[in-house]
């Protein structure tokens, strides 16, 4: 997987953005109270807090009360942030936190079993249902690109609040298994274990949705 | 409960492994970080069992098809709606224009 990590913001001082050592500085006047120095923060980071926000919550209204309470977090809790992580680092785990919490408290509108979506196997080890099909092209053929990202898109909203932070950080933002373990203070393979189950109920939801077996 | 996908358990130079094993070693087969003789025995497994095949194809374009989803930078007027909530709640006063 390509890893598009939350530290690559920093090291770019192309498209106007501030480089590590601003970012420091600009940190260390939030932290004495400078309002402007907060804006800054702010304007650097608002749009991938945003993209983040809503990938784990599905929809603008929601993603807003996220955004807010993620900023205001920052302007209350600047200064615990030590620098030993970078700052981006930081603001991902608080925004993971905060929309994370938003969707353990929203209710489930139903619940979908996980495991009708699992792959299913006989007790010698085979694949329940044979031959398994290898529907990937189809995807492409079958689908078009809005109605397939409709699917997985429905797809994690159907998973445990949990997974879906993991496999949105992990296949949607590029976070290593570490990082995700960090911010989610789960084990690398409680992390693994989560992504891998998830994968495979998207797999299982596609697979359905063209009409074969999830096994 | 969450079983653990990393089950890589030693294997003799003829081990086989099950379809069922090859599923739960997808994850650190595809980040390289199964040992050498489980990766042995996995390659082995894929050559000559076309339903384990096309199992991974469909797991990997799973994963493809999750990374292309693309979304939207924050419309400006919610972003200016929350610089205004931020001013209000932090300063007291909306932000200048």
């Amino acid at each position: 997987m390509g890893q598009r990590g939350s530290t690559e913001v920093l090291h770019s001082t192309a498209k106007g953005q501030t480089s590590y050592d601003e970012e420091r500085v600009l940190i260390q006047r939030v932290k004495a109270g400078d309002y402007e120095a907060f804006e800054a923060i702010f304007r650097q980071h608002v749009s991938r807090v945003y993209r983040q926000a809503f990938k784990l919550i599905g929809n603008e209204a929601e993603t807003e009360e996220v955004v807010q309470e993620v900023f205001l977090a920052v302007h209350q809790k600047v200064k615990t942030f030590r620098g030993e992580s970078a700052f981006s680092t930081w603001l991902y785990r608080l925004t993971t936190n905060v929309a994370l919490s938003r969707l353990r408290k929203r209710k489930r509108s139903k619940e979908v079993l996980l495991d009708d979506y699992l792959p299913r196997f006989h007790e010698d080890g085979h694949h329940e249902v044979r031959p398994v099909f290898n529907w990937g092209n189809e995807l492409d053929v079958r689908l078009e690109k809005q109605e397939l990202h409709r699917l997985i898109r429905e797809a994690l909203e159907e998973l445990p609040p949990v997974d879906k932070a993991v496999i949105v950080s992990s296949d949607l933002e590029g976070i290593s298994n570490r990082e995700i373990g960090e911010s989610l203070a789960l084990s690398i393979p409680a992390v693994k274990a989560r992504l891998h189950r998830a994968r495979l109920f998207l797999r299982g939801k596609l697979a359905v949705s063209l009409g074969y077996s999830p096994s | 409960m969450v079983r653990h996908t990393s089950t890589q358990r030693p294997h003799s130079k003829n081990a086989k492994i099950t379809c069922q094993q090859i599923t739960a070693l997808i994850l650190d087969y595809l980040t390289r970080e199964l040992n050498a003789e489980t990766a042995l025995a996995f390659k082995a497994h894929l050559r000559k069992c076309p339903d384990c095949i096309a199992f991974l194809s469909t797991y990997q374009k799973t994963v493809q098809a999750a990374h292309s989803l693309r979304y939207e930078s924050i419309p400006l007027e919610m972003r200016k709606r929350v610089r205004q909530f931020l001013q209000e709640k932090i300063k007291g006063s909306p932000p200048n224009r």
